[in-house]
């Protein structure tokens, strides 16, 4: 049977789409995309401030992940997994998602759960970050969501508590220790100094 | 349902509950602190309080033929189960819902968590991997439809109903933030995605269930 395939551009930005239809889709190299509640988003490649806070925050997971083998399989970035949910047919890209478990068959995301999944604001993300990205990742299963806001000085961990989101906000005076992760401990004032020294 | 008010300075005020009580409605923070004493199994269900007696004879054939199979497997498979619980031994508190569910199995692949904040319960915050309900008449709908939709609200990543009546067991596995059904039959093997190298006989759990109801 042939079959068309749908072939993204940046012209797409807002064009209604159905999760199976996304999936299928082909993107131009480069490019991130997101469905959201069945509308075509392009992600824009962000700013530096940025990158580096979400390097930061790699660093230290993965130094955790060094020092303590055995409890976290994969750290990758939204250009490298992919979180689909068929309930809301949305697809989303986690700047930072921690996996804990390799899935059972191989290709498939919608069966592979990481655990903690982190979302760095950028003024373009805020209103998604903050309103639709809650709901989504705790209908996928992921026990804990980060929010990292350094406009706002806090990280705001949101832990999965009786089947609800509990908001626990990190300001940077203090060490954030990660149940589910076994005691991963972020350090979120280095986080946003490394974007604060970028921008002097 | 039997209200205690004890002689303490603080003049606590317990909740004892009976038999009676069942389909009488009860907030969950009300629920979370009352006793029970008879032997009987307490759920609240949407705010309802829900009485189960114990035991069943053929459900307990059931619920035994499926754990010896997982027990085997901790065996065969050291350090994959942390902790095996049965409904009296572990809970499932979901305030959205105001339930507090008590599985008839729960399997958790993860440490119980040592570290508890002050406004959380440790049934709030430990997610079991493999959950098990063995359906007996009165729980069809509850087992099927309720305790479905609260399991994946809480996280739980695989839910098993084990039906000996109509010898059928549906494996829901999460994926795509909704629960995928596979259906099995005496005669299927299945394979647990949660657990890496174990092979379900469903076979087996019916003839167990067969040759109790000679």
């Amino acid at each position: 049977m042939s079959r068309l395939q749908t072939q993204l551009s940046l012209s797409d930005r807002g064009r209604r789409m159905s999760l199976a239809d996304f999936e299928n889709a082909e993107t131009l190299e480069g490019q991130l995309f997101e469905l959201s509640r069945g509308e075509v988003v392009v992600v824009d490649v962000p700013h530096l401030p940025h990158a580096v806070q979400v390097d930061t925050l790699r660093e230290q997971v993965s130094g955790f992940r060094r020092a303590n083998p055995g409890i976290i399989k994969a750290i990758l970035s939204g250009g490298e997994c992919k979180i689909p949910l068929h309930v809301t047919e949305s697809e989303r890209h986690p700047d930072l998602a921690i996996y804990c478990t390799f899935p059972d068959t191989p290709h498939d995301w919608s069966a592979w759960i990481p655990e903690v999944v982190i979302e760095v604001v950028s003024p373009t993300s805020r209103q998604r970050d903050y309103e639709e990205k809650p709901k989504d990742y705790l209908q996928f299963g992921i026990r804990e969501y980060w929010i990292v806001d350094r406009a706002e000085r806090v990280m705001l961990v949101h832990r999965r508590v009786g089947g609800q989101w509990k908001v626990i906000p990190v300001r940077p005076i203090e060490l954030y220790a990660c149940p589910v992760l076994r005691g991963c401990t972020i350090d979120i004032a280095k986080v946003f100094a490394a974007a604060d020294e970028l921008e002097g | 349902m039997t209200r205690i008010r004890s002689s303490d300075a603080m003049s606590r005020v317990s909740i004892q509950l009976h038999a009676q009580d069942h389909g009488r409605p009860m907030s969950l923070a009300e629920f979370r602190t009352a006793d029970t004493d008879d032997g009987r199994r307490y759920e609240l269900s949407r705010g309802t309080i829900t009485v189960t007696n114990i035991p069943n004879r053929l459900h307990l054939v059931v619920l035994n033929a499926a754990r010896q199979q997982l027990s085997a497997y901790e065996v065969t498979h050291p350090g994959v189960i942390k902790f095996a619980a049965s409904g009296t031994d572990c809970k499932i508190i979901l305030a959205d819902t105001e339930s507090e569910r008590h599985p008839d199995w729960a399997v958790y692949k993860s440490e119980m968590p040592s570290e508890i904040a002050d406004d959380e319960d440790l049934w709030e915050v430990w997610i079991p991997d493999l959950v098990i309900e063995v359906v007996s008449p009165d729980s069809r709908h509850c087992d099927f439809e309720d305790k479905a939709e609260e399991y994946l609200q809480f996280g739980i990543p695989e839910y098993w109903v084990l039906d000996g009546e109509r010898r059928r067991m549906l494996a829901l596995q999460r994926a795509g933030g909704r629960y995928k059904p596979t259906e099995v039959r005496p005669g299927d093997l299945y394979r647990s995605p949660q657990l890496p190298g174990f092979v379900f006989d469903f076979g087996k759990v019916m003839e167990a269930l067969a040759a109790a109801q000679k």
